[in-house]
């Protein structure tokens, strides 16, 4: 099991998050402490870098985090939400 | 006989006002399907991804971009072209959304991560995250 960190500007993102994309938010951080390899590459170049992770029933939400394979840790370094209602 | 050729009987660039039509029309043949606006949407336009990335991300794109040029000049296909611009405007997407400043702290406490293994000062476990929200969705 992978130990999952937020950098200050993603715990501000995750905290501004609207309460109904909550719970599929904490599936999302489930998934990571697991199987971080799930995620996709945010840039398709660089394979070692960053990944992201959809989550919320429209997949509007977004985890942007840092996952090198030596590492136990998984750093969380953005979350992003799109608001489909407007 | 098509509608197209039908207008091209009834109305010429000489006789439009005269059989009724308030504006000039054509006869031209016109693809309404394959524009390429219809292709490729604005926010997939290599200007705008451009202008919306940050320093060395848009240096990345643009060598990626001039890159599969060349390769869609030789093989006369566009699909690397595609590629490239998908990738990169869902980066471009992400800077827009969180603002360029958070997005170039992001970067930069990225490569710090990468070369120390350590995460910036401030950072805290999923858990406490976890439970700070779970109090807020309780009340």
């Amino acid at each position: 099991m992978y130990e999952v960190i937020l950098y200050e500007d993603a715990q501000d993102q995750a905290k501004a998050l609207p309460d109904d994309a909550l719970l599929s938010y904490f599936d999302a951080l489930d998934v990571l402490e697991l199987v971080p390899e799930n995620g996709l590459l945010y840039n398709n170049e660089k394979p070692d870098g960053l990944r992201e992770l959809l989550f919320g029933g429209s997949k509007q939400g977004k985890i942007t985090y840092l996952w090198p394979r030596r590492w136990q840790e998984v750093h969380i370094v953005a979350v992003t939400w799109l608001d489909l209602s407007g | 006989m098509t509608n197209a050729a039908a207008v091209a009987v009834v109305a010429t660039a000489e006789n439009v006002r005269s059989v009724g039509y308030r504006v000039n029309v054509t006869a031209e043949p016109v693809q309404p399907f394959f524009t390429p606006a219809q292709i490729l949407p604005p926010e997939l336009s290599p200007t705008a991804i451009r202008d919306a990335l940050i320093d060395e991300e848009r240096e990345e794109f643009l060598r990626a971009y001039h890159e599969a040029i060349a390769e869609a000049d030789r093989t006369i296909d566009l699909t690397r072209v595609l590629e490239v611009l998908t990738n990169y405007q869902r980066i471009a997407w992400l800077t827009k959304h969180q603002g360029v400043e958070v997005h170039r702290r992001m970067l930069d406490q990225v490569a710090h991560a990468q070369r120390t293994g350590e995460a910036p000062p401030g950072s805290v476990g999923a858990a406490e995250m976890r439970a700070l929200l779970r109090k807020r969705l309780a009340r």
